[in-house]
């Protein structure tokens, strides 16, 4: 069979090895050479790397797949996040706050300000649209500034929501965000430690997360150094928790557990952050001190600072998040035996 | 041929209700007949299944392709579930005419919840499953009738019988399996019986089990970490990675069971499948346990 046609797919070199990931996320990792050789019709149809290109959906046989239900089976069951409408509303309260942490990147004023907290009217009205979305269960995420300056807001956006679901019948859930301890930048230099920490008091699960460059952290003079920084010292992390997982202990790194989910899964994945398409509003919808609604919480921290656009090509999230993905995707390829039995666990429990 | 009354110490009550099929498996231990014996069979079912005892736990319906009974069959279920309401039913098919939404439905909704479909996948690749079935688009009317089938809630049992042309790829079917047909109840991967076309043409079509053996180990465990069930049918434990022996099952009917004269001292005997009594010899490699302690059975 030589003739063939090419279904959707993206590639990329990682660990001297190319990386084919096609239409609904299925990863197949192949020789360099391997897409030039389809491309090229040079690709032999009998080997069995042909015939796992078109097990997978990456060539077919006919113009239209037959098995296209099939794939649109999987694609449906890959993004059925988006019916499930937006589920997280977060709530700015208030840009008042009772710290000034040099890495703020809510744009936090001072505790004293005034102008700068929620009306009751814009309170409201928040809660009330928050129960047009059609989502069965709705996350009130409470942000600011430090949200609990306002316990009056607080408790009445709680006691509406609370009142107005007497009708609605959504599961709720609330989050508090609220003051962390002071972080420096030597944080970074430990993490080792940190995990070992977390495993002492008896955790299982850790989450490693970049700051980001909004607010007053966005006066940090070179964000592309941090953000290299962090990087390794996500890979140190993980390192150390991929061996402490080896020793008999369970501690998932729930970062890259969503990432292998999407990876190592046919199942969707409800991280608002990591959504093709983009979670904006079809995930999450902010709701500003001041009354405006914005599509994401980025967005919002972008219009603080004037910037309405960013520039992707340097973008350092995206940085970030790729350099995590490729580290993931080269621990599959280059230490396969020794990491899938844990990262399995980590996504199948 | 006059099949057996249906007995309650069976382990295999099978209503045989053609030799008809509309695949040509390259390995088929079971040859498919040309002779027109749907209405023959059928009489005798009908009788059979009028004197089964109600307490049966399940009955078998095969052949051949049960399929081909088309409508008949639905009425055939239906049957079966108004003599033995309390039975479960396995059926087994080939799958490619539950490509037809409608006969997928009907099917699955005479069976009540209570049919179990064994439907067979030989490879992920659907040019290798088609020359396997001996028929040109069989993969996508199998592949199709499994998600019609699944769409029905009905519960499916996938089948992949190891020979040599299916024991290279049982890792990357089991890849397929976790991403394309997780929805299926279990995945049995078949130690084969040499009779039929598995014996003539034992030259293409045989394997030993000590050749595919890692192979499968990668598969079982690869599913087992992803939490689909999984078993291994027809394979002795003396040939199975000690790793394995939690998923073997005891699978063989035993109206065709056997086990070999150095089985006579194995202290694993009782868990063990056992031998084909059918197969024209047994596989390479069998030797008694001198002492066993089952595992926790997954199965």
């Amino acid at each position: 069979m030589s003739h063939y046609h090419l279904l959707p797919f993206t590639f990329s070199h990682v660990s001297g090895r190319e990386v084919l990931v096609n239409e609904v996320g299925d990863m197949l990792v192949a020789p360099v050479g391997t897409v030039a050789s389809l491309t090229g019709r040079t690709i032999d149809c009998g080997s069995e790397l042909y015939k796992s290109l078109s097990a997978n959906f990456f060539v077919s046989e006919r113009r239209v797949p037959e098995l296209l239900d099939v794939l649109a089976e999987r694609l449906a069951e890959k993004k059925c996040f988006m019916d499930e409408g937006t589920a997280l509303h977060i709530f700015v309260l208030t840009l008042r706050c009772n710290q000034n942490c040099v890495y703020c990147q809510a744009l936090s004023h001072d505790e004293q300000c005034r102008g700068k907290t929620m009306s009751l009217e814009a309170l409201d009205e928040a809660v009330r649209l928050m129960f047009r979305s059609p989502a069965r269960c709705l996350t009130m995420e409470f942000q600011g500034g430090e949200p609990s300056l306002e316990p009056a807001l607080l408790s009445r956006a709680i006691t509406l929501a609370e009142e107005l679901n007497r009708e609605a019948r959504r599961e709720l859930r609330y989050v508090l965000c609220t003051n962390c301890v002071r972080l420096t930048p030597q944080a970074l230099s430990y993490p080792r430690e940190i995990v070992d920490e977390y495993m002492r008091l008896g955790f299982h699960s850790i989450f490693l997360r970049a700051l980001n460059p909004y607010g007053l952290a966005s006066q940090n003079p070179d964000w592309t150094a941090y953000t290299d920084r962090f990087i390794d010292f996500y890979k140190t992390a993980l390192d150390h928790i991929i061996e402490q997982n080896r020793g008999g202990y369970l501690l998932v790194e729930e970062f890259a557990a969503i990432i292998l989910r999407k990876i190592l899964t046919p199942w969707s994945t409800g991280f608002v952050d990591l959504q093709s398409p983009a979670g904006i509003v079809n995930s999450v919808l902010v709701y500003n001190y001041d009354g405006g609604v914005y599509a994401s919480d980025e967005s919002r921290m972008l219009a603080e600072q004037g910037d309405l656009y960013g520039h992707r090509p340097t973008s350092l999230l995206c940085r970030k998040n790729r350099a995590i993905i490729e580290h993931l995707i080269s621990l599959l390829i280059e230490r396969r035996d020794e990491v899938l039995p844990i990262f399995t666990k980590w996504v199948a429990g | 041929m006059t099949q057996r009354e249906i007995d309650i110490r069976s382990n295999d009550n099978t209503l045989f209700v053609t030799g008809q099929c509309d695949n040509r498996c390259v390995m088929c231990c079971q040859p498919p007949t040309t002779a027109d014996d749907i209405a023959a069979l059928w009489d005798e079912n009908l009788r059979r299944l009028s004197r089964a005892p109600r307490s049966l736990p399940v009955i078998g319906i095969t052949g051949g392709e049960p399929t081909l009974l088309g409508g008949r069959l639905v009425t055939l279920i239906r049957a079966v579930r108004e003599r033995l309401p309390e039975t479960d039913i396995h059926l087994l098919s080939d799958g490619r005419r539950f490509a037809d939404k409608a006969y997928a439905k009907a099917v699955a909704e005479a069976g009540e919840g209570r049919v179990t479909f064994g439907i067979p996948l030989h490879s992920d690749y659907s040019d290798d499953h088609d020359r396997i079935a001996g028929v040109r688009g069989a993969y996508a009317e199998t592949i199709c009738g499994l998600y019609n089938l699944a769409a029905q809630g009905a519960a499916i049992e996938l089948r992949v019988v190891m020979s040599r042309l299916t024991s290279r790829r049982l890792a990357s079917m089991a890849e397929f399996i976790h991403k394309n047909l997780c929805f299926v109840a279990w995945t049995a991967f078949m130690g084969m019986e040499r009779t039929g076309f598995a014996e003539t043409r034992h030259e293409s079509c045989w394997v030993e089990p000590q050749e595919y053996m890692s192979q499968l180990a990668g598969a079982v465990t690869f599913l087992d970490a992803w939490h689909h069930e999984v078993a291994i049918y027809n394979l002795p434990l003396c040939l199975l990675t000690p790793s394995l022996h939690r998923f073997a099952a005891k699978s063989i009917s035993d109206w065709k069971n056997c086990y070999a004269p150095l089985c006579a001292v194995c202290a694993a005997r009782q868990h063990c499948c056992g031998l084909f009594a059918t197969s024209s010899q047994p596989y390479c490699g069998l030797r008694p346990f001198h002492s066993y302690t089952p595992p926790e059975s997954s199965c």
